[in-house]
């Protein structure tokens, strides 16, 4: 299991989405699990629609899936209770147990990362007594920013001091077994060339490795590759201090050195936090992005993660 | 588009920034603050998650316990270009100190404090609990507004999976606190209790049973006795949150939308924006920020000489590779710009409201300190 977290709006479903057509080049079956509606890659909302109750195909090798955590708590409940499935209405729909589940810290957050997790441990249909190749040679948890994923995946070890016995506690156990197990989940950071987002890069890593959970790579998204030469960028200066500030040329080009200049800074100042190190993502220019951008990062990333 | 704004501050004492998380939410709101001060007013910028050099350069400790206010000299005002007509202090959002404060305030009794203070289950839960952050940040600014004596507060909110997660979230989980059932349930557990019954008598209860084969008994007891404990200060906590409400939903207050100009969080603005409008929310402006703003002057002779177009007549300043490549880059910008201004132009029309779209160009510098801070406002409220 992959984990995508980073920053709000710094481009993780689009990440995740990339990682899974990079898979797919490689013969690999992987699904996303995304963690709330698809917004603004406009090919898979347009395409398969924002929201996906049940596993869905979205390209070769490529497939997807939305988690929703009151849909996941409910599930997990009635599969505890079998027994009591005729009460599962009228017991669960009771206001009072509603409420319950819902102040229990936690429970919500655990259940859905089991829920991702299984996916990850179906078996291809053919398998017969299971022994067969497993559905998906990997799951991509698009997690919610990480404001609200670190919390997410810090729940396990909250929880345990909080839960001393039951059947709960033994959910989180194994919960905790697979996050903190490096062969199995790993996380991959999304960041942008700003101070904010290596701010909160730096608070991920600090987090995950307080939790125990692998740092695989940090992507750098909106990248901004070195193109002019330092003769270059100093000329360019040169030509805004010489009245020429105003063209749109020149405006255009101080703007690249800008953006280039912080890629610079904070591809060194992420490498030094970051095991695993960095791969860049450069700069779509535009406001949004289609599937064909997302198979074109996977291609960016294809040359930067070989093997 | 700036004389709007400023009217907007004129009239009103409270202001919310809501936005996507990355959009700049912390910015504007301190910008807005920032103008609040120019037009004498005693502002309180109430933020949740600064950046650590935005708050270090305000003077502020970002690693202090509790609610720490700051009043930014105004020596440091006037060097950053602020005429410190009013006073700003910054305050940021420690959310557990919140809680506690809040319940020692409504606790009837220091007993009855206590016990729900040392609760651990609300130890655990006080702030992590799923809308916690939200609830102390509106709770802080019922605080600030009732009692801190200021013409201004200007609010920036946490970052929120949903937009309308800063309002609805606290709802839910005054909800929580106040629900009938478990309140039911926590008293015949007492009423066993007196009895000497015992928890086992109630077991029979089959939602009982349902809770304590998920999470165990020992949580279920913690969770029992924090419920038997706030029931106490359950109506008053509800009169205030209402209170919380009334203040900005009245027009004293006006919400800002912040957003990116990317194609998601527009979406997201306009979603935002009727949601909150329908609410009975008053929006002053969705300020569309980071925008790249047009190339002033084109081609004419420097573009010739600079071999833009031609790189062969390029000057021994600027060598052919080099004009390509500033060519490059002018592609790049003008496709940006025509994408951004193409998504706000569509974000206008989805609106339909005249004036509310406040275009913010992206500066060519980061914006972390109070310099940037002023910029910033004279280009947001600059004729």
């Amino acid at each position: 299991m992959i984990v995508v977290t980073g920053k709000g709006g710094v481009g993780k479903t689009t990440l995740s989405l990339s990682l899974a057509f990079l898979n797919a080049a490689h013969g690999r079956r992987s699904i996303v699990a995304f963690s709330d509606r698809i917004k603004g890659v406009r090919g898979v909302a347009a395409g398969v629609g924002r929201t996906m109750s049940r596993e869905r195909k979205l390209s070769d090798r490529v497939y997807g899936i939305t988690i929703y955590p009151d849909k996941a708590l409910e599930d997990y409940l009635k599969k505890r209770f079998v027994m009591a499935a005729p009460f599962y209405n009228s017991v669960f729909r009771l206001k009072a147990l509603e409420c319950f589940f819902e102040a229990m810290p936690g429970l919500k957050e655990l259940v859905t990362l089991g829920k991702v997790w299984d996916l990850g441990n179906q078996k291809r249909r053919g398998g017969g007594d299971g022994s067969g190749p497993f559905k998906y040679d990997q799951v991509i948890f698009d997690a919610p920013s990480s404001g609200h994923a670190m919390p997410l995946l810090k729940v396990p070890h909250n929880v345990l001091k909080l839960v001393k016995s039951g059947p709960f506690r033994e959910h989180v156990v194994w919960v905790e077994g697979f996050i903190n197990n490096p062969e199995m989940t790993a996380l991959v950071t999304v960041a942008t060339p700003e101070e904010m987002a290596r701010v909160e890069t730096e608070e991920i890593i600090a987090q995950a490795g307080e939790i125990g959970i692998a740092h695989a790579f940090c992507v750098l998204n909106r990248f901004y590759p070195e193109r002019f030469t330092e003769g270059e960028g100093e000329a360019v200066q040169a030509l805004a201090g010489e009245g020429a500030g105003g063209n749109e040329a020149v405006i255009a080009a101080r703007w690249y050195l800008e953006r280039e200049r912080l890629s610079k800074k904070y591809a060194v100042e992420i490498a030094e936090l970051v095991e695993g190190g960095v791969v860049m993502v450069g700069e779509r220019f535009k406001a949004g992005l289609d599937l064909e951008d997302v198979r074109g990062i996977a291609a960016e990333l294809e040359g930067q993660l070989s093997g | 588009m700036s004389a709007g704004i400023e009217r907007v501050l004129d009239e009103k004492r409270v202001v919310v920034c809501l936005g996507p998380g990355g959009a700049g939410k912390t910015t504007i709101s301190a910008v807005i603050a920032l103008q609040g001060v120019v037009m004498g007013k005693n502002t309180l910028a109430l933020t949740i998650d600064p950046s650590w050099r935005l708050a270090t350069s305000m003077g502020m400790d970002a690693h202090g316990g509790g609610n720490n206010v700051t009043t930014l000299k105004s020596e440091r005002l006037e060097a950053a270009g602020i005429a410190p007509n009013g006073t700003l202090d910054v305050m940021l959002l420690d959310v557990k100190s919140t809680f506690d404060d809040l319940i020692a305030r409504l606790a009837p009794s220091p007993g009855a404090r206590d016990d729900i203070l040392q609760n651990d289950y609300y130890r655990t839960i006080a702030d992590s609990l799923s809308g916690s952050h939200e609830y102390m940040a509106i709770e802080a600014l019922l605080a600030a507004y009732e009692e801190g004596g200021y013409d201004l507060i200007v609010v920036d909110t946490p970052p929120s999976r949903h937009f309308l997660d800063f309002l609805s979230a606290p709802k839910r989980l005054i909800e929580l606190l106040d629900a009938p059932g478990l309140r039911l349930l926590a008293r015949s557990e007492r009423l066993a209790g007196s009895l000497s019954f015992g928890i086992t008598k109630l077991w029979s209860n089959l939602a009982l049973r349902a809770i304590e084969r998920v999470v165990g008994v020992n949580v279920l007891r913690d969770v029992w006795n924090f419920f038997m404990d706030i029931e106490c200060i359950n109506d008053p906590l509800k009169e205030r949150a209402e209170r919380a409400f009334g203040v900005l939903q009245s027009d004293e207050s006006v919400f800002f939308l912040v957003t990116r100009p990317d194609e998601p969080s527009l979406e997201d603005a306009v979603l935002l924006l009727t949601g909150l409008s329908g609410d009975g929310y008053d929006v002053g402006g969705v300020v569309v920020n980071r925008l790249l703003m047009e190339g002033a002057g084109k081609g004419g002779e420097l573009s010739a000489a600079l071999g833009v177009d031609e790189p062969s007549v390029a000057p021994d300043l600027v060598s052919p590779p080099m004009a390509r490549k500033i060519g490059q880059c002018r592609a790049e910008y003008r496709q940006k710009c025509a994408s951004e201004k193409e998504a706000v132009r569509k974000l206008s029309a989805d609106i339909g409201r005249e004036g509310l779209v406040l275009p913010l160009p992206e500066l060519d510098r980061e914006v972390c300190d109070i310099e940037g801070l002023s910029i910033m406002r004279e280009i947001l409220f600059s004729a």
